[in-house]
């Protein structure tokens, strides 16, 4: 996640609203039929180890949902892995519409939705 | 997060055999596939950056390093593993813009799915699969058999698929072929919209069933 506006440490702000959103899409995305999980990348995985020797509440980079905010819009990029079960275009259109609708019930203008389907799995 | 554990990449080739001949000229096989030579340029910034990190490690520390900085065997094994998947994954194709905007999809994750399909054929198993890297075209030139009903979406033109196969000893070798290219163009269209312009089957061992 990269918030166009990051807060200090431990105060309440933009950052932590973009965290938020970022962990509720994620869940949202995970809840598709077809998604297995979200694919964090390498930068999402040293992000992930740096949060717990650090104990911040901080976005990070690079765990599967990406929000960028611009005031009322947002730009969302999801990675996934898909089962092969289900057509990978129909769930990754899914995804798209489960995102916009989540950014909808916050009030946000949904400018783009990518979606980057990383692994398929049998 | 769950990690594939190995790491062979789509053409059939591992991760280590790139990593043991980086300090060698690509071989003849790097120098042709796609996945083979993206995952050695990866391999070669890997190897830049923490030839860069190892020489500040010295110049800041001097001689003794400090072991309470160094990450557990178990970390570092994890953060590996993790580079050897990211690195697996290849580049991302776009094979869509709906409304809503782009879906891409990872070459490894196309790979996978037609070594799914030739797998889903009773007596074969699917050995290497290579494939030409895929083009995108211009849009409304989409050569999938199923279009994009957003439309606008991109063409990818993919203009060669090799599936090596082994085949069981009870099969007609012919006929699995022509099935093993049946069930990889129908995987392609149904799950990607791709129309590959050839499937080529290479029967290149048999197998007792």
């Amino acid at each position: 996640m990269t918030p166009e506006n990051p807060t200090e440490p431990g105060q309440p702000g933009p950052a932590l609203e973009t965290t938020a959103l970022a962990r509720d899409l994620g869940a949202a995305v995970e809840s598709v039929a077809g998604v297995t999980r979200l694919e964090p990348t390498l930068l999402g995985h040293l992000g992930r180890l740096g949060e717990r020797l650090l104990n911040t509440d901080l976005p990070i980079d690079g765990q599967g949902v990406e929000v960028h905010l611009n005031e009322a819009s947002a730009v969302v990029s999801v990675d996934v892995a898909t089962s092969i079960q289900r057509p990978i275009l129909d769930t990754a259109r899914e995804v798209q519409t489960v995102v916009m609708a989540v950014l909808q019930n916050r009030g946000l203008q949904c400018t783009s939705v990518t979606v980057s389907v990383l692994t398929v799995q049998p | 997060m769950a990690l594939d554990e190995t790491s062979i990449l789509g053409c059939g080739h591992s991760i280590d055999e790139v990593w043991a001949n980086i300090d060698h000229p690509p071989t003849a096989h790097e120098t042709s596939c796609t996945l083979c030579g993206a995952a050695r340029q990866s391999l070669q910034s890997l190897r830049a950056a923490t030839a860069g990190y190892q020489d500040l490690e010295a110049h800041d520390a001097g001689p003794e390093t400090d072991e309470a900085l160094r990450p557990r065997p178990r970390v570092r094994e994890n953060i590996l593993a993790v580079a050897r998947a990211e690195v697996r994954r290849g580049r991302r194709i776009p094979i869509a813009a709906t409304a809503l905007g782009p879906v891409m999809l990872s070459e490894q994750a196309l790979v996978s799915l037609i070594r799914g399909a030739a797998d889903s054929v009773a007596g074969v198993r699917a050995r290497r699969i290579s494939l030409t890297a895929p083009i995108v075209a211009e849009p409304g030139h989409r050569t999938g058999t199923d279009a994009d009903p957003d439309g606008g979406a991109p063409a990818v033109v993919l203009e060669q698929v090799t599936c090596r196969i082994a085949v069981s000893h009870t099969v007609s070798a012919p006929r699995v072929a022509d099935t093993v290219r049946d069930h990889v163009i129908v995987a392609l269209s149904r799950h990607v919209a791709i129309d590959p312009k050839a499937v080529n089957i290479v029967v290149e061992d048999l197998y007792d069933a």
